[in-house]
């Protein structure tokens, strides 16, 4: 069975960092054909630093990694490969070897699967590693969903349009889907209790006119597993990813510096120069206002005012 | 009651406590009344119920609080759907209770189509005082024996049939084509035609008494006969099977689905199969394909077949409930339907982790073909079928299987939970073969059947859209018995259908489809052999709704087509009468089986369930025995004298089937046939909105107008052979609103090979049958479509012809109920005269608008035949010439029409401002006043001296236009003028030369003029209807003269009587029964009215008092009246001055002035 793997990257010095270059070398594992499509404006050490097998593709920069991946996808020929892979550099990883990933998802009964998924906006996997199995890749559903794909400026809308819109597509063409991570009712609980913690504080933050109505709804939607049990990368690497942003931005005020500690500690290889690229790229990732991780003097506080929450 | 006291009574019962009290207090008299009587026949009553009651008094109650509102009946011969139409509602007294209560004020309502009042109180006057009425005084005083009191009506016609059965041979004189002709015309119809007052007349039969009897002879019926015998154990006996019966198919129409399940059957149906593993012993049973068993699992115990056609994005759930099953040896066979969706990519996915999921595709080919496939390639020794759209319940197959082993059934269902939201309900109905025939209780989705019985039925059929479902459980459980086991083995959410589903798509007359074939004779089975001359008549009783209201009106028409129509028609005639019992309702039963006891050619099949029109008709031709079958819709009335002339076009081979005219009550045509425009794929209806004389190319009543020839059926009536219909399969039930009958006829003819389709204007059938379905129209439209586009015939604008209009083109719309209709627009081009008196000048269409009803009433009315006799002189002038009844408002083939001319009856029409429009005052002169006179562009009157009134009156010219006569009806004999030398003729014989002679009927009031004669000529001579026990024995002659011989009698009277209402004598309305017989060459004695002498000189002799005329009937003619020569003068001048021809003239000249066009029509 062939496989081919495309992964999106970028950034914003033109640089390939150490840990996208590990898990593009990783993918060498169980693609036959990799892809590195980056819209970053590389410098000749960021080339250099692409692993041998993979090929490097440079695009402008637009349409998110959807973009990426379709030029990846178009470049390849997704049907001339069984099987297709897209992921991206947001994450540091894997802590396991491909292999082990893909290993123990042969026998799962799904079409497509990923490392998470969630409910968050209907279910879906999350779009920074997914895998889809030979019969999706010919699929009707899977060929319209990236014809009918157009660059989307907006990060937002790229995430509804397309990296809900893609699993919904598929569901909808009645493709199932799984996850390699998959909770277990300890992991339920404490995302429940993580997620309600920071969306009464969130909610507490909105302007008093819309804080009754966030009260109301924050607390029933779903929770990002990426940031609300990201410590579970610490649990055996049972989620064998650890997002940027978590440790970036905090969204859930759990203490993503401690997260960041713990990491290096347990898993020094994987996360090596991950301390570095984020103080590096922070001046360009800047607060997002509205979304979860904005700084506030008493989000912050949480951390210290309930610890059995954090990570 | 008058007004504030039901104001006052709306009033009080509108407050709820006070309407419970009120109720209460009607159960409570009702009980009451009904005990006291005597009369409750409580085992009448459970047979109905199929109940027990303890005591006569509990079935009383039970009757008055709950079979009252269900319909039931206290005694046999008490039909409240019959007796007490209008006495239904909860607040008003029960109908017997009523009819026992009301019976001193009303002694003329019949209890019972088989119990007639009138009769037994004629024959026992001191019934009318006893407590029970007629019914109670009969059923005290008889007993089994004693021969029922039927209806005259009844025993005439039975005798009728009687005298047929006997002796062979036509009745004498009920040829219904004969009659016209008593009645005067332009004695125009009395006041008491207008309507029959209590609506229960309302299919408008010809031979209702009520209104025959005022104005026109009954033929008379051989006295030979005697009555019917039908006694009263002989009845009860028949009525209880029916009504037991009846009962017996409602039950099977019970519902089909239930609040909840039974517990107790469940328990113990779960207590049966408790510890039985199927898959404990999966080789119990031998594998259904011996090649099966090379997997490493073991062989399956169960193959499930689901088909799927696009159908990706749902299946996974239904196929999730299959690998949740307990019993884990099963194979799921999807079928693919030539899906263009990503279903095979899912079905992959699916395969790839289960090796259980095994997936066939096939070219799309419809899910029968597709689950067809599935059950080719199963394995296991048990099948069973999931829709994509369904779950099991995971143990569904292992409880199955083990239910079916333990009861040793080779087909088998669960229970179904359906959910329509909250709300919630099961399917598990425990029914046999006759529960299946009347609808499906089986759903596919809980079915587990023996592998190799399902292929020895053949699987599904796949020529069938829908219900497939159903052909299938139908066909195992004519095999098999198809076991309920009790337990829930699905769940179907309804919110979870989409639009995509066959369903919706697909009309719900497959059904019909379905049960028509498993109820109707199997293919290649021989039926009874079909008799040469015998007609089977045909009547599908369908569905009547519950009220008892309602059901009384099906039952009236029915009894009438049964009880009057079809014997009158039939006398003489080897004829069977075959009725599909459709309606499912017990009064319907009852009726029938009363039919039957008085007419034995009369056959009942009672269907099962609800029966359109193609089932019930499908269902008959398995039965006649007829070498021709007659359909007759029971929603419309045939005209008298219909059956003869739609059966003859038959006789000649190129003819495949004849339609009757269909009219509606507003006496415009509906359809004469359906024709195919070209360019439009779909019938319309030949002439539909002009008046009925379009179809007969302006004849009045054309007992020989041409057959028309059209495209193909479309009437309520007609007829084909049999052995054609059975060879075609008779009517498509699926077409379940409209187009069926179309679709036959060209089935007919392409069965034939070619042939023709006739409509026969001479056959006439007046109603309307009820309104279609919107739905299932539209289905049928699309059926008709997809079935005959392309291949239809033309030759509709040859077929418009007859009327001498053309189709301009068609315009649709959509109907009040929302069907989609086809409405055709005519034109009438303008045309010139080619020959004749009017030769070169225009022809114009003339609508002559008479005073007369429509219907088979209208021809009672004399101004109908006048109109008539005036639409063919003008039709001898080129014109173009219809008549119209008087109760329409508008039409819509108006606009063709150049002339309205109205014939003034006893009231006022509106003038059609767009027309020329005449008005001719020819009776009932009171009635007009100036302003109508006013309103219509020209007006005539026939009377000179009214005419003159009216001028001086109202300003405007009235112009006189007397009434007139037919030369070439009426005409001196040619005996008359050779009076020694000519042999005699037959009609001289019944009237001797001296006698005083008057024909006309009684019009239930006393004539003078005979009362006065009788009693200095006591050798009067009457003939004419309504006579009958106000004169003097020997007075009446006969109650009918045929038109064409009444000239021989005016003639070969002595005297011929004549006289005039008031309004006419007084106002000088000539009567024209004056100039009928002075045109005969007759003597006339007559009430002076003036003008008479003017117009017919010595001919009539006019008398002013009693005295007067005393002395004018026992004179010696010769020296009262003119000599021979001289009154044949007379006749030849009346013929030349006053015929129609005459008139239709001067009315030409009017029209054609109206256009600025000169006319020279003298002579």
């Amino acid at each position: 069975m062939s496989t081919l793997a495309v992964m999106a990257h970028y950034d914003p010095d033109g640089a390939l960092a150490p840990h996208a270059v590990r898990t593009a070398a990783a993918l060498r594992e169980v693609a036959d054909t990799v892809l590195l499509v980056s819209t970053a404006r590389l410098d000749d050490e960021a080339r250099a630093r692409v692993p041998a097998g993979v090929r490097l593709v440079e695009r402008e920069n637009s349409g998110y990694d959807f973009g990426s991946w379709k030029a990846g996808l178009e470049l390849a020929g997704s049907r001339d490969h069984d099987q297709v892979v897209i992921c991206n550099d947001s994450c540091v990883g894997p802590l396991v070897p491909y292999r082990t990933v893909f290993d123990a998802m042969a026998d799962r009964p799904c079409d497509f699967w990923g490392m998470t998924q969630t409910l968050r906006r209907g279910l879906h996997v999350q779009s920074y590693f997914v895998v889809f199995r030979p019969w999706v890749v010919r699929s009707g559903a899977f060929g319209r969903f990236w014809d009918q794909m157009v660059a989307v400026s907006d990060r937002r809308q790229v995430i509804a349009r397309y990296e809900v819109g893609l699993s919904a597509a598929l569901h909808e063409a009645g493709f199932a889907s799984d996850s390699y991570f998959r909770e277990d009712p300890t992991d339920r609980r404490t995302g429940r209790e993580r997620h309600l913690w920071w969306a009464l504080n969130a909610a507490a933050l909105r302007p008093p006119g819309k804080r009754l109505a966030a009260l109301r709804r924050m607390p029933r939607e779903p929770w990002n597993p990426m940031a609300a049990l990201a410590d579970r990368a610490l649990d055996g690497a049972r989620l064998p990813v650890v997002k940027l942003d978590t440790l970036r931005y905090d969204p859930y005020k759990l203490g993503s510096a401690t997260l960041l500690d713990r990491c290096e500690q347990q898993y020094p290889e994987a996360f090596a120069g991950v301390r570095e690229h984020l103080a590096r790229t922070a001046r360009t990732y800047a607060p997002r206002p509205g979304e979860p991780g904005s700084p506030s003097g008493r989000a912050a506080l949480a951390v210290r005012l309930v610890p059995g929450l954090a990570y | 009651m008058p007004a504030v006291v039901r104001k006052l009574k709306r009033a009080v019962l509108a407050r709820p406590g006070l309407r419970g009290a009120a109720e209460t207090a009607v159960v409570a008299r009702s009980v009451a009344v009904i005990v006291r009587s005597g009369m409750f026949d409580r085992a009448w009553y459970e047979a109905q119920t199929g109940d027990r009651h303890a005591s006569d008094l509990a079935a009383v109650r039970d009757y008055v609080t709950r079979g009252r509102r269900a319909g039931l009946s206290p005694h046999p011969l008490f039909e409240p759907a019959w007796a007490e139409p209008k006495t239904w509602h909860s607040r008003t007294l029960d109908p017997f209770a009523h009819h026992l209560v009301s019976f001193g004020r009303r002694t003329k309502v019949d209890p019972h189509p088989l119990f007639s009042t009138p009769t037994w109180i004629a024959a026992h006057p001191e019934a009318r005082r006893h407590p029970g009425g007629a019914l109670g005084h009969f059923l005290a005083t008889s007993g089994p024996d004693t021969p029922l009191p039927l209806t005259p009506g009844d025993e005439e016609a039975a005798a009728v049939v009687r005298g047929a059965a006997a002796d062979g041979s036509r009745v004498a004189g009920s040829t219904p084509g004969d009659q016209t002709g008593v009645e005067q015309p332009g004695a125009a119809g009395p006041g008491d035609a207008d309507g029959d007052g209590d609506g229960d007349d309302d299919a408008g039969d010809g031979d209702d008494a009520g209104a025959a009897d005022g104005h026109l002879a009954r033929p008379p019926v051989t006295a030979s006969v005697g009555h019917p015998i039908v006694t009263r154990g002989s009845a009860v006996a028949a009525l209880t099977t029916a009504v037991t019966a009846a009962a017996a198919r409602r039950q099977l129409s019970g519902p089909r689905q239930t609040p909840r399940l039974d517990g107790e059957a469940q328990r113990a149906f779960r207590a049966s199969v408790e510890g039985i593993g199927p898959s404990s012993d999966p080789t119990a049973r031998a594998a259904a394909d011996p090649g099966s068993g090379h997997t490493a699992r073991p062989a399956p115990v169960v193959s499930v077949v689901m088909p799927a056609w696009n159908r990706g994005g749902v299946l996974r759930r239904a196929v999730a409930s299959v690998q949740a099953q307990t019993l884990p040896d099963w194979e799921l066979l999807v079928v693919d339907d030539g899906s263009v969706d990503d279903t095979l990519a899912v079905l992959a996915g699916l395969t790839a982790f289960d090796d259980r999921v095994r997936v066939l595709t096939v070219p799309h080919g419809g899910v029968s073909r597709a689950r067809n496939a599935g059950i080719s390639a199963a394995r296991a020794p048990w099948l069973a079928f999931l829709d994509t759209d369904n779950t099991w319940e995971p143990d569904f197959l292992a409880t199955m299987v083990a239910g079916l082993t333990v009861r040793g059934l080779a087909a088998g269902y669960a229970a179904m939970r359906l959910e329509h939201g909250s709300r919630v309900t099961y399917r598990g109905y425990d029914g046999g073969l006759d529960a299946l025939r009347v609808g499906n209780h089986v759903d596919l989705n809980v079915l587990v059947a023996d592998t190799r019985l399902v292929r020895e039925v053949g699987g599904f059929a796949e020529d069938l859209r829908r219900t497939v479902d159903y052909d299938l459980v139908l066909s195992l459980a004519e095999r098999t018995t198809v076991g309920h086991l009790a337990f829930v083995g699905a769940v179907y959410s309804a919110g979870e259908q989409d639009t995509g589903r066959i369903s919706v798509d697909q009309p719900l007359s497959w059904d019909a489809v379905v049960r028509l074939r498993h109820l109707r004779r199997a293919p290649g089975v021989p039926g009874p052999a079909l008799v040469r001359g015998r007609t089977s008549v045909v009547l599908p009783v369908l569905s009547a709704d519950g009220r008892p209201d309602a059901v009384g009106a099906v039952c009236r028409r029915v009894w009438s087509l049964l009880r009057a129509s079809v014997p009158v028609e039939t006398a003489g005639a080897d004829v069977e009468v075959v009725v599909t019992d459709g309606s499912g309702s017990r009064a319907v039963a009852a009726l029938l089986a009363s039919a039957v006891l008085v007419d034995p050619r009369v056959r009942v099949e009672a269907a099962l369930g609800s029966v359109g029109t193609a089932m019930a008709v499908d269902l008959a031709l398995d039965r006649v025995t007829g070498a021709t079958t007659v359909v007759l819709d029971v929603h419309v009335a045939p005209e008298r004298g219909w059956l003869a002339p739609l059966t003859a076009p038959l006789a000649d081979a190129s003819v495949v089937a004849a339609g009757a005219l269909a009219l509606g009550v507003d006496g415009l045509l509906t359809s004469a046939g359906a024709v195919f425009p070209v360019g439009i794929d779909l019938p319309v209806q030949l002439l539909a909105g002009q008046p009925a004389g379009d179809a007969t190319g302006g004849m009045t009543d054309a007992p020989d107008a041409a057959l028309l020839d059209v495209g193909s059926l479309r009437t309520p009536v007609w007829a084909a052979r049999t052995a054609d219909l059975l060879a075609v399969g008779g009517l498509d039930a699926l077409f379940g609103a409209v187009h069926g009958d179309v679709d036959l006829g060209l089935r007919l003819v392409a069965h034939r090979g070619g042939g023709r389709v006739v409509t026969v204007p001479a056959a006439r059938a007046v109603g309307s049958p009820t309104g279609p379905d919107p739905v299932q129209a539209r289905f049928d439209e699309r059926t008709f479509r997809d079935r005959w586009a392309g291949r239809l015939p033309d030759g509709a604008q040859r077929a418009w012809r007859v009327s001498g209009t053309e189709l301009a083109h068609v315009a649709g719309h959509v109907t009040r109920a929302g069907v989609r209709a086809l409405r055709p627009v005519v034109v009438r081009p303008a045309r010139r005269v080619p020959d004749g008196p009017a030769a070169g000048l225009p022809s114009l269409r003339w609508v002559l608008q008479t005073a007369a009803p429509a219907g088979s009433r209208r021809r009672l009315w004399g101004d109908w035949h006048f109109a008539g006799s005036l639409a063919g002189a003008l039709r001898r002038l080129g014109q173009d010439a219809v008549l119209l009844p008087r109760d329409l408002a508008t039409r819509p083939a108006a606009a063709v029409d150049d002339v309205v001319l109205t014939i003034r009856g006893l009231t006022a029409r509106e003038p059609d401002p767009a027309t020329s429009d005449l008005l001719w005052v020819i009776s009932h002169p009171d009635g007009v006043d100036t302003a109508e006179l006013a309103r219509h562009g020209h007006v005539f009157a026939a009377s000179l001296s009214w005419a003159e009134r009216m001028t001086a009156l109202s300003g405007r010219t009235v112009e006189p236009l007397l009434q007139c006569t037919d030369p070439a009806v009426f005409a001196p004999p040619a005996w008359l003028r050779a009076p020694d030398g000519s042999p005699v003729p037959r009609e001289r014989r019944s009237v001797s030369r001296e006698a005083v002679l008057f024909v006309g009927n009684s019009r239930g009031v006393a004539r003078p003029v005979v009362e006065q004669t009788l009693q200095v000529r006591p050798d009067l001579a009457v003939w004419g209807g309504g006579w009958a026990g106000t004169l003097p024995p020997g007075v009446l002659r006969g109650g009918y003269v045929p038109n064409s011989q009444l000239a021989g009698h005016y003639a070969g009277a002595g005297i011929v009587l004549n006289d005039h209402w008031d309004d006419m004598r007084l106002n000088g309305f000539l009567s024209n029964r004056l100039f009928d017989a002075v045109a005969s060459g007759a003597r006339v004695v007559s009430d002076r009215v003036a003008g008479a002498t003017e117009v017919f000189g010595g001919s009539v002799a006019v008398f002013d008092t009693a005295e007067q005329l005393h002395d004018l009937v026992t004179a010696d003619v010769e020296e009262v009246f003119p000599p021979l020569a001289e009154r044949l003068d007379t006749a030849a001048r009346i013929a030349a001055e006053h015929s129609f021809d005459a008139r239709a003239r001067r009315l030409l000249q009017v029209a054609l002035a109206d256009r600025g066009v000169v006319a020279d029509l003298a002579g």
